[in-house]
Order: structure tokens, then sequence, then C-alpha cells
């Protein structure tokens, strides 16, 4: 290869991921030269400046033909931008979130704790848009890592410590399961290129060894059901999301979750769709099995959510019960599996981060995360009640809210594709739901609490009033968000 | 398969001073195990601490900061990692291999910079 | 029986050796040695499948820079002996029963794996080509461990730092 060939690619098409590496980088260095006392909170709107830069790029992209950089390493399609939009988007709230992040006692890496949060975004991009299992997997990898310090950074805080302990032995041993997989696609395949492997795949000497492949499926399926919080890998979700300060478990329950979704949904549908498995094509094989994993999630998720007292910890598991939403239309894959995936995450981004907006507000104010800080809210802080009850009615999928929308998408496509008792434990869980949601919602309006009157900061209140305008309404014009889905042609994602 | 097995044949050098260097000790130790006299006492059982009466235990707790060289050490460790088959195949790659290594390694300058600025490689 | 098949099994049975060794062990120094026994054969298991370069990176990363931060990690913290508590005796079959499953289906299918036709010089100039193959093809990945990297060491700082340091620092000056 030449340095002719090597710029011969149109590397401006990576503009988005350069822009935060750039960005990333000048925040460490800006943070390295400040003085020692100096507020870091610039550093956050400069990091916000560059997510939104990254979005103008991203959106300015839309419609671009598929492109592709040095053999797939990275590959720019509709799947891609249309993911990385909801990253990008995600990353900026959290920002805004966690400039007012104050915890309850003093702890220094503010600027690390605001760039770490953009280099995992970058590792979240790179999952979305790349088609090598290498970079697929440093990206991952890059992703859980900034995760782990992000969990511990608040070093005085005994719970963040247990948190980042947990998370790092856990998503350690994920990882190696991962990769113990892909060790077993390469050996078959000797490709580390998605097409080549789907292509390779269906080769007959490769077939003879179908059990192999249903071992490195499996391997695959459990390593990136740790990432996404499904039952039965769910077991670090709650310890993690308690301990971490709020933003960083809004940027966990969303951006890492809907990563680990693109990644499944992209290495699952590009290698394994046209696969035999013994009899049948190995993704129809082990739809059972994931089903199973979907139900699972969903029950005990909620079930679980039932008892806990400690808000986060309660959203936490309601975060593993919204992962099992999520997996429905990749057990019953219908034509509209990208579709509905894609909305559902969208509206969990909305209505979550907008909850843990209000929940930030809450435990920093009561300096408790005991879900009675929430009780008389309504009568110290009007509107932000009024956001967390519709934040919460999303969530438990009432009518009017994005939330039920997405949920109703889901149901009917699996009603559709004739999974009935997915459909119908998917309903059962959204009405044990309804009880913790509600529980919530009962504290905030008719129990009794303090009553001086309590203010949000401008970044939270910018957050709660973007995710809650969002939330009404894509609830009311779900075709809005439809029709900008209609802009990315999803095909392209198996075009080689 | 000529030149396999000569690659092959290379490694049993490697082998046989792996198997001298653990054999060794061993057999330094149990000849000298065998033809010492061994008649011990409780006096002669005490650990040797110049002299003075040995007290406490002998673990001592190391310093937190060693931790973090080893920590550091590791990282550039794994860097250099990556230059052995850069050098390697320099020649055979064009001046972009210069580029490319030159970005990695300012991005490693910056974490050293990171610690330098934090204090880390500082002892006192 | 050949000399390569000889070895195979020595070296195999060091690393599963070890590595069982490592588990039953008490001493954590004597832990630490079993698993450089462990790295070690796998080294020599790299060798045997013509991987040079990746058994230089096993000894390089694994027996040296691994087992150093263990060993440091071994003199920062406290242990007296003390027994942990044992693991109950239904969950020891349990999970002795999913290794043994584990291993008889892998085994099994490992066993009539074909392949065709096998490379047969990958052996020769392998670090070369792995250069040119990571600066030519890959690229992205090779630049995304940078950052990797750097992630990585300030986790570590920021992880590992006394919370004092900076304190005790002003302090004196």
């Amino acid at each position: 290869m030449t340095l002719e060939k090597l710029l011969s690619y149109d590397w401006g098409i990576m503009a988005p991921e350069f822009t935060i590496l750039i960005v990333a980088t000048l925040l460490s260095l800006m943070d390295l030269f400040m003085p020692n006392k100096t507020s870091r909170k610039p550093l956050a709107l400069l990091g916000i400046a560059g997510v939104i830069i990254a979005i103008v790029f991203s959106v300015l992209q839309i419609g671009t033909e598929p492109t592709s950089i040095l053999f797939d390493t990275y590959r720019f399609d509709a799947f891609a931008l249309a993911f990385k939009l909801l990253f990008l988007v995600a990353t900026g709230l959290i920002l805004l979130l966690a400039i007012d992040y104050e915890g309850e006692r003093e702890w220094e890496f503010r600027g690390e704790f605001f760039y770490l949060l953009l280099t995992a975004l970058l590792g979240a991009m790179m999952m979305a848009s790349s088609a090598d299992l290498i970079t697929l997997f440093v990206g991952l990898e890059l992703l859980s890592i900034s995760s782990y310090i992000l969990a511990g950074i608040r070093k005085n805080n005994l719970h963040s410590n247990e948190a980042a302990f947990k998370y790092v032995v856990n998503g350690g041993i994920a990882t190696a399961i991962t990769l113990f997989g892909m060790s077993y696609i390469y050996g078959l395949t000797g490709s580390t290129n998605l097409y080549e492997i789907s292509e390779a795949l269906t080769n007959p000497a490769v077939e003879q060894n179908a059990f192999l492949l249903v071992m490195a499926f499996v391997m695959l399926l459990v390593g990136l059901a740790f990432k996404i919080a499904a039952a039965p890998f769910h077991m670090w979700a709650p310890d993690v999301y308690q301990g971490s300060a709020t933003p960083v478990t809004a940027f966990l329950s969303v951006v890492s979750k809907s990563a680990g979704f693109a990644l499944i949904l992209k290495m699952f549908l590009i290698t394994f769709l046209s696969v035999q498995g013994w009899h049948n094509a190995i993704i129809l094989e082990l739809q059972p099995y994931i089903a199973v994993i979907a139900g699972v999630t969903m029950v005990v998720g909620n079930v679980v959510a039932l008892r806990q007292r400690n808000i986060k910890r309660m959203f936490a598991y309601s975060s593993i019960a919204h992962a099992g939403y999520v997996l429905v239309p990749f057990v019953s894959l219908s034509l509209l599996v990208f579709k509905m995936t894609w909305f559902y995450l969208l509206a969990y981004l909305l209505m979550n981060i907008g909850a843990f907006a209000v929940i930030q507000f809450v435990t920093e104010k009561e300096r408790s995360e005991d879900f009675t800080a929430f009780s008389g809210l309504y009568k110290r802080a009007p509107w932000v009640a009024v956001m967390m009850a519709v934040f919460i009615l999303s969530l438990a999928g009432l009518p009017f809210t994005a939330g039920f929308i997405g949920k109703f998408g889901i149901f009917m496509s699996s009603l559709g594709t004739g999974h009935y008792v997915l459909a119908s434990v998917m309903i059962a869980t959204t009405v044990i739901s309804y009880v913790y949601y509600f529980n919530i919602l009962v504290q905030i309006f008719f129990r009794k609490g303090e009553v001086d009157r309590l203010l949000p900061s401008i970044g939270l209140l910018i957050v709660m009033i973007i995710c809650g305008a969002g939330t009404i309404f894509f609830g009311i014009y779900p075709g809005a968000a439809y029709d900008f889905f209609q802009e990315f042609d999803m095909n392209e994602l198996f075009i080689k | 398969m000529e030149l396999y097995h000569l690659y092959q044949n290379n490694y049993l050098v490697v082998l046989m001073f792996l198997l001298l260097g653990i054999l060794l000790p061993i057999v330094a130790l149990t000849a000298g195990k065998i033809l010492r006299p061994a008649k011990p006492t409780k006096e002669k059982q005490t650990t040797y601490e110049s002299g003075i009466e040995p007290f406490h235990q002998s673990w001592v707790q190391y310093n937190v900061r060693y931790y973090i060289f080893a920590l550091l050490f590791v990282i550039f460790d794994v860097e250099t990692v990556f230059l052995y088959p850069w050098a390697v195949a320099y020649d055979k790659l064009g001046i972009f291999a210069l580029i490319e290594m030159t970005i990695f390694i300012v991005m490693l300058l910056i974490g050293l910079l990171y610690a330098w600025k934090k204090k880390v490689l500082k002892w006192m | 029986m050949n000399g390569e098949l000889i070895l195979f099994f020595v070296l195999a049975l060091v690393a599963i050796g070890s590595g069982i060794l490592m588990l039953n062990l008490t001493k954590v120094v004597h832990m630490v040695i079993a698993l450089v026994f462990t790295f070690l054969s796998i080294a020599g298991l790299y060798v045997m499948l013509s991987a040079e370069f990746v058994a230089f990176v096993q000894v390089l990363i694994y027996s040296g820079a691994i087992t150093i931060i263990m060993l440091f990690g071994i003199m920062l913290t406290r242990h007296d002996d003390k027994t942990e508590t044992k693991i109950g005796v239904p969950r020891m079959i349990l999970v002795l029963t999913g290794i043994v499953a584990f291993f008889v289906v892998m085994f099994f299918q490992i066993n009539d794996l074909s392949f065709g036709e096998q490379a047969a010089d990958l052996h020769v100039d392998n670090t070369e080509k792995i250069g040119i193959a990571l600066y030519s093809k890959y690229v992205i990945p090779f630049e995304l461990t940078s950052v990797l990297l750097l992630v990585a060491l300030v986790g570590a700082i920021i992880l590992a730092k006394r919370d004092d340091e900076d304190k005790g620092a002003e302090d004196n000056e």
C-alpha cells in the first residue's frame, strides 16, 4: 500500500469521530494546564460544543452512499449514522447533567470526568460504524474501560469504589467470553471482516462445523448480554448504577446499552442471518433461547424493582426491564426490527435521561437516594414534578408518550410474527411495572414532605425541558421520528 | 516443510536454555541439602536479623506508589510491543507508517505528560 | 508419536497443571509462580503454532509485566493467611458438571473439525507480516488503541493515586 492509496479513501466521512477525538484530546490537555483551583465547568461546555459539531457533521451526512475505509475497518452506512446520532444526542444531554453534578462530598478529577465521557462516546461510535471484528472489539473496550473509570471516579465514596470494582471484574469476564466467541468465528472463517465472515460461513466446509458456530453464537450473545444488562447477566447493574455518579448512571443505562444493542444487531444480522445451523437458519434455531433471555429479563427487572427503595437501584432494575423490551424485536425479527429498536432506544434515551436529571436534582437537594426523597416534590417544585410525571408515565408506557408508541410498536411486531407468549409476558410485566412507577408518583403528588421551594440549575432545566418536550412530541407525533428514520436505508447494512 | 522444521529446531535451543535455567537452582539447592550436615536447634532456626532478636513479621507493606509505577510500566510495555512489528516492517511500509506511529506516540506522550503533571512521577 | 506431539503434551500439561495449582495453593506468591508457568507454557504452544510474535508478546506482557503487577499487588496488601469461606458442595458439583459438559462438547466438536488446506509457511517473517497488516490494513483500530491506552493510563492514575498526596505535597512546599 502507498500513501496515495491511503489518502484516496474518503477520510472526511469520519468527521464526527475526528471531532470527538480532537475535542477529547484538547480537553485533556487544557485540564492539565489549568490551575488546580479553577472550575472545570468551561471544559464541559467545550465538550458539549464538540458534540454539537459532531451532530452537525452527522446530520449533513444523511443520505450519503455507504462508504468503506480500509477494508471496512471503518464503514459508514445508514445503520451506523442512525445509531451514532442517538449516542451523540444522549452524550450531549449527559454532559449537561454532568456540569451541575456535585456529589455529596468534594471530589477531584472533574476534568477527567468530562473527557472520559467523550472517549467512551468515541468507543460507542466506533462500535456502530465498523464492519471488522478488530475495530468493533477495540471500540467495545474503549467504551468499557472509560466506563469502569467513570464508575469509580468519586474515590472517597465507598459505593463508587464498589461499583468500579464489580464493573471491572464482571466486565472483564464478559469481554473474555465475547473474545472467545470471536476467536471461534475467526478460526472457522479466517477473516475478521463481517461480510467476508458471512460469505465464508455459507461455505459447506464450514457448515459441517455448525455446532462450533452455535457455540460461538452463544458465547457472543452471553458476552454482549452483559453489556446490555440482560438477565441472567444483569447482576452487576444495580450495584454499579447505584454507586456511580448520577450522570454516569445515565450514560451507562442509555449510551452503553444502546451501543450494546447496535453491536448485537450489526454483528448477528450481518454474519449469521443466512447461516445454516443443524436444520434451519442458525438465528431461527436459537430464537427460542433469545426469547427466553428477553422474557426473563423483563420479569426479573420488573419484579425485583418492586422491592427497591433506593431510587437509583430501582431505575437500574427498570433499565434491565427495558433491555428486555428492546430484545423483543431482535427475537421476532420482523422487517421492522431496526425501526422498532431505533425508535424505542430514542424514546428510552429521552425519558431515561430526563428521569435521571430529576433524580440528580432531588437526590442532590435532599442528600438521600431513598425514594421517599421525592415526597411532596409537587409542592416544592411543581414543574419538575410534572416533568418527572411525564418521564415516569412514558417509562411505564402510557398513551400520549414516546414510551407508549415504542412499546406498542414492539408489541405489535411480536404479535405480527406470532410470538404470542413473549407479547403476553411483555403486557404482564408492564402491568407489574406500574406498581413501582406509580409508587414514585404517589410520593411526588400525595405525600407530604419538606415545604421549601426548590429550583433546578439551568443545565438540569435544559435537559428536563428537551427530554420532556421530546417525550411528549414523539408520543403525539411519532410520525416525525418515523419519517426521519425513513431517511436511513437500513438495507445498506447488508450491501458489501 | 523444510523451513518449518528448521524453525522448530531453532527453538530447541530456547527449550534447552529454559530447562537449564529451571534445573540449575533446583540441582544446586538439592545438592547442597544432601551434602550439608543438618543439626537444627531452636536458636538456629530463627530468622537472622543482624544479630538482633527477631521481632514481629518479616512482611512489610509497601508504599502504594510502587503500584502506580507498575501500572505505568504495563501500559508502556504494551506500547512497546506495537513498536516491534513497526520497526521490522518499516522498510516495506511507506512514509505513512511513520505518520501513524507519530500519532500513536503523541497520544502516549500526552499520557506521560498527564502522569508528570499529576505528580505521580515525583517520589517525594 | 513424534517429538512435536510429545512437546505439545508436556506444554499442555504444564499449562493446565499450573493453572490448577494456582487455584489450590494457599500462599499468594506461590500462586503467581504457578501462573508464570502457565503463561510460559502457553507461549511455548504459540511457538509450536508458528506464531512467534504472539509468543514473544506473551512472554513480555504476561510473564513479565502482568506478573510484576501481581507481585506489587501482593506486596501492597495485607494478607493474614485466613481460610476463606468454602463454597458449598452442591454449588461445586454444579460448576464441575458445567465445566465437564463444556469440555466434552467442545472436545468432540473440535475433534471432528475439518479445515482442508493449511498454510505451511506462517513462521516465515512472522513479525514483519504482522507489521505490514497492522500498519496498512488495520490503521484505524491501531490508532484507536492509542486512545484506549491513554484512557487506561489516565484511569490507572485516577484509581491508584493516593488521595492525600496532593495535600501532602502542598504542605511540604
